[in-house]
């Protein structure tokens, strides 16, 4: 029995799972940096502790910190969300040694799947496809050159101990081998603390599917169908959606037994999600495992049907899962834009500041899963993720225009979004073709510009506002506000006679 | 009323009207614009026959405006802000583009250095930052150390430009 969870994670996704907890009638605990005493998921949570300055490494990373804060507040589990030590197998160890409840997998677990090269020797033992690679033992030029060789021109880079696009590069020929290899293992080294690689063959215009897993703590396990998420930035995921064009029931059918194989070698428990690379050719190649739940997790929560978190309790408190693979179905469309506070004019730079006004949009079958509210700073010690919006529709061009209302209705000012970049992706015919590869934004959208027009738009309506409605003398840094003015202030129509 | 509006470079003269106000002619104005105050962050807007809902938020550093799914950030024409560091004057002056902690100083004062020479490393939403001397000179003062939290426009390094 789970009384009382404590969220080693913020923003967003310690937002989201406090609320699935709230509604089952267990307690909730926040942990909180000096830089995010603001935030929204600490005035949301039941009880909060602070854990130190805003650098990760001193609070969201302190282990000991957060093992003292779960013993001052009486928590009995520990939810990591993802990113921080959602992956780090010695958090989950040392959970479980100080008995409490880990919401995710074992240890072992873990640790086995988070190596890339065990990772793809369990996949190779479940009998799944892997990109033909091969491990290395060091940076030797000519053991680089005869594994390249072995391979096949042009191969990836890659690193054992990493993700996320770190410590990865793409090699065309001999030429470069030797000195990409030596800057990915440099990379990896200073991302993971392992500066070890691997050399993959590199598979053109791929696209990136991956199936939602789950486990039970019974040897149960099912597959959630899977997640489309090749609209993709410099690696970095953007746009995702369930069902995936690419896919058809053969092809699901196999992708998930795989993923379940994969996840029953590894003796995998509670929520998971197996990637795979798909080619042109309609072959499917396992490419690794992310043991937490995932960022765009909600994509599958509407179209399946079901709460994970919910699930990851439920797990974690060693109840069998409530339903078997048949019962088990997707139904219409859903969709995931991820809306960081990111400059799409300038290269996508971070844009901190204050969120001046945050709108979430709503209406049928929207969800906007935000873990920032109007007047908070975004800090700069963290990833800069302000919210995900996720749309359901009975079919994918519904819920394309969906996902597009939605993200002109929603408002944010204060920092830059990539908003009207998504919008016109969107709206964009490769995107409603389902041309959904990899490479698709650097093709279409390389040279992208926010419109004229919205220009034009907004210098009148500034024009206006200066006219009309008086200055808040809320800074966009870190000036204290001084208050907005209220409604009764300015409703109404403005008096021009003087 | 009369008032400027700047688009795309020029400045073009406006007509501004409280809603339902509009006068039998436009005048010459380029725009004619009518507005009502929905709320302390919301107006409705009638720019010529186009209607136009906004949510606008003022600050010193100019108005936030979004309107379908575009933000824009307009500068006050009064004011004339800009945010950009005049470089026309020396010493020369190394700033941060965005608020960010400072990771490595990488000279020393009395160090000459080359243009473009690696001065400061800051470190922001997990991406690192080179800043560099726009031209060579010598490194005349350093107002930071490794762990300080920095902001565009404060001064991190001063390099006196070579004679």
């Amino acid at each position: 029995m789970i009384s009382k969870i404590l969220v080693a994670n913020r923003g967003e996704i310690a937002v989201r799972v406090m609320r699935t907890a709230a509604e089952m009638g267990i307690a909730t605990v926040a942990v909180y940096s000096e830089a995010d005493a603001g935030a929204r998921h600490v005035h949301e949570a039941d009880e909060a502790v602070c854990i130190g300055p805003a650098e990760p490494t001193a609070s969201y990373l302190a282990i000991d910190k957060i093992v003292q804060a779960a013993r001052a507040t009486g928590a009995d589990a520990i939810h990591p969300g993802y990113g921080f030590l959602a992956e780090n197998p010695g958090f989950a160890a040392r959970i479980a040694q100080e008995g409490l409840t880990f919401i995710g997998p074992p240890a072992a677990a873990m640790r086995d799947l988070g190596h890339k090269t065990t990772a793809r020797q369990i996949a190779a033992r479940a009998g799944v496809p892997v990109i033909p690679g091969m491990t290395l033992s060091g940076v030797d030029p000519a053991e680089l050159r005869d594994a390249a060789d072995a391979v096949g021109y042009p191969v990836m880079i890659k690193a054992s101990s990493g993700g996320g696009g770190k410590g990865m590069r793409l090699v065309q020929d001999a030429d470069e081998l030797v000195d990409a290899a030596r800057l990915a293992s440099s990379e990896a080294a200073s991302a993971f603390g392992d500066g070890s690689i691997y050399v993959e063959k590199a598979i053109p215009r791929p696209r990136h599917i991956e199936v939602q897993v789950f486990g039970d703590q019974h040897g149960n396990h099912v597959h959630l169908f899977e997640r489309e998420c090749s609209i993709q930035r410099r690696h970095q995921k953007i746009v995702e959606e369930s069902p995936s064009t690419a896919l058809n029931d053969d092809l699901r059918r196999r992708m998930g037994d795989a993923a379940i194989a994969v996840a029953r070698e590894a003796g995998y428990v509670n929520a998971g999600t197996v990637e795979f690379l798909f080619d042109a050719s309609g072959q499917f190649y396992f490419l690794e495992v992310n043991t937490r739940l995932q960022v765009e997790h909600p994509v599958t929560e509407m179209v399946v049907g079901v709460d994970l978190v919910r699930l990851q309790i439920e797990v974690a408190m060693g109840r069998p899962l409530p339903f078997r693979q048949s019962e088990l179905s997707q139904r219409g469309h859903a969709m995931e834009c991820r809306i960081y506070a990111e400059d799409p004019e300038n290269d996508f730079m971070p844009s901190p500041g204050k969120v001046l006004l945050v709108r979430a949009p709503d209406g049928p079958f929207v969800r906007f899963d935000s873990g920032i509210l109007s007047g908070q700073e975004v800090p700069v010690h963290y990833d800069p993720i302000l919210a995900k919006l996720v749309v359901w529709a009975e079919s994918r061009p519904a819920a394309i225009q969906r996902m597009i209302r939605a993200l002109r209705q929603g408002v944010i000012l204060g920092v830059k979004t990539p908003v009207e970049f998504l919008i016109d992706v969107l709206s964009s015919k490769a995107f409603a073709e389902g041309d959904t590869h990899t490479d698709m934004l650097a093709r279409h959208f390389a040279q992208w510009k926010p419109s004229a027009d919205g220009d034009e738009v907004a210098a009148i309506a500034a024009a206006a506002a200066q006219i009309a409605l008086p200055k808040t003398r809320v800074s966009s840094g870190t000036g204290e506000a001084r208050g907005i003015p209220s409604p009764w202030e300015t409703l109404g129509r403005f008096d021009l006679v003087r | 009323m009369h008032t400027k509006v700047r688009i795309g470079g020029e400045e073009k003269s406006a007509l501004l009207h409280g809603w339902g106000e509009r006068p039998a002619e436009g005048g010459d104005a380029d725009v004619v614009i009518e507005a009502e105050v929905l709320s302390a962050e919301r107006m409705r807007l009638r720019i010529g026959q186009r209607m136009v809902n906004v949510h606008v938020v003022r600050t010193p550093e100019g108005t936030w405006v979004w309107h379908d799914g575009r933000a824009r950030l307009v500068p006050d024409e009064d004011t004339g802000a800009t945010r950009r560091i005049r470089q026309d004057r020396g010493p020369v002056v190394v700033t941060p583009p965005m608020p960010s902690t400072v990771v490595r100083v990488m000279v020393e004062v009395g160090q000459h250095v080359e243009a473009n020479a690696p001065l400061v490393v800051v470190s922001a939403m997990k991406m690192e930052t080179t800043l560099r001397a726009p031209h060579a000179g010598i490194v005349s003062a350093i107002h930071t150390q490794p762990g300080a939290a920095v902001r565009p426009g404060e001064v991190l390094v001063d390099v006196t430009p070579a004679l």
